[in-house]
């Protein structure tokens, strides 16, 4: 075990958070909603406030050219009821993983379309998420 | 150990092989597998989501064999430091896969020589330019019609993603 790993913490509600987006022409831009048919579980964003390079080498390894980033807190996300988890991987330390809220334990609601909506309206227009850059 | 790997079109990205025995999960995007290592008995191939992590539904993902001597750097680098040498700045020319998903599903697959000394944007433009050059051949061929359109459809992504500035 190399790399410095180090143990997933208690995420504080002041803490920035950064989600990782692409804006290729025609591109979407950042992801609001899951596709569970093509695998995905989870919404994946990071600890502290980061520019949208740096949040490009954490998600691909590479700087994309079309990289962007958008920003908010761990507490507006838990006031919706998301949950909100650091899940370091080996490959990026500061991975925090998204989850939809339950409706009954161990059941997740559906992140459908007001559900997206919640998620998007979570993130601020501006640079800044008035949270603490504790990445 | 340094056989380029063959994929089985239709399988998700991260399992793209009956033989393989272990998926080692190095990291992951929105819950799916992005970086990871794929082992067999024969032999270890890093796998790598390259691009498409957001817009449209398409992804480009590389195989690369590893010895042990990688397989330990892996193990022991700083997670930035992951894919130099296996891929970035590789100290020598080396055969790899490149696969091209569609919903995480590879639909595509071609051998390509890496060339040694690449760094991240040299390998991006190299790879491609590699598959442009591979998706006009494949659109040669006769192919079924089904799979005619997704190469047709992907050929067009990668060509506005190379004219766009992603390929130079």
């Amino acid at each position: 075990m190399g790399g410095g790993r180090k143990p997933p913490y208690e995420i504080p509600n002041e803490s920035t958070l950064t989600q990782y987006g692409e804006r290729p022409p025609g591109g979407e831009g950042f992801r609001s909603a899951l596709r569970p048919e093509t695998g995905e579980t989870e919404m994946s964003l990071i600890i502290g406030e980061v520019s949208a390079e740096q949040a490009s080498l954490l998600v691909t390894k590479m700087v994309q050219p079309f990289a962007d980033r958008r920003l908010t807190t761990a507490g507006r996300l838990r006031e919706c009821d998301f949950r909100v988890v650091h899940s370091p991987t080996r490959g990026n330390p500061l991975h925090v993983s998204v989850f939809p809220p339950e409706i009954a334990p161990d059941e997740p609601a559906e992140w459908d379309r007001a559900m997206a909506e919640l998620f998007d309206q979570c993130f601020t227009d501006e640079d800044k998420a008035g949270g603490d850059s504790d990445g | 150990m340094d056989e380029a790997l063959l994929p089985v079109l239709g399988n998700l990205a991260w399992a793209p092989h009956a033989a393989i025995e272990r998926v080692e999960i190095l990291d992951r995007f929105n819950g799916v597998p992005t970086l990871g290592v794929l082992k067999s008995p024969d032999a270890n191939h890093l796998f790598w989501r390259a691009l498409g992590y957001v817009p449209e539904r398409f992804s480009i993902w590389i195989y690369a064999p590893i010895d042990e001597h990688e397989a330990d750097h892996l193990d022991d680098c700083d997670p930035s430091d992951l894919l130099r040498g296996p891929l970035f700045e590789a100290r020598r020319e080396r055969y790899i896969t490149v696969g091209v998903a569609e919903n995480n599903r590879l639909f595509f697959e071609r051998e390509w020589s890496l060339p040694a000394g690449c760094d991240q944007r040299t390998l991006r433009k190299e790879l491609l330019r590699f598959l442009l050059e591979a998706f006009v051949m494949a659109l040669e061929q006769d192919l079924p019609p089904g799979r005619r359109e997704v190469v047709d459809r992907a050929s067009r992504v990668v060509r506005e993603l190379t004219m766009s500035g992603c390929g130079s």
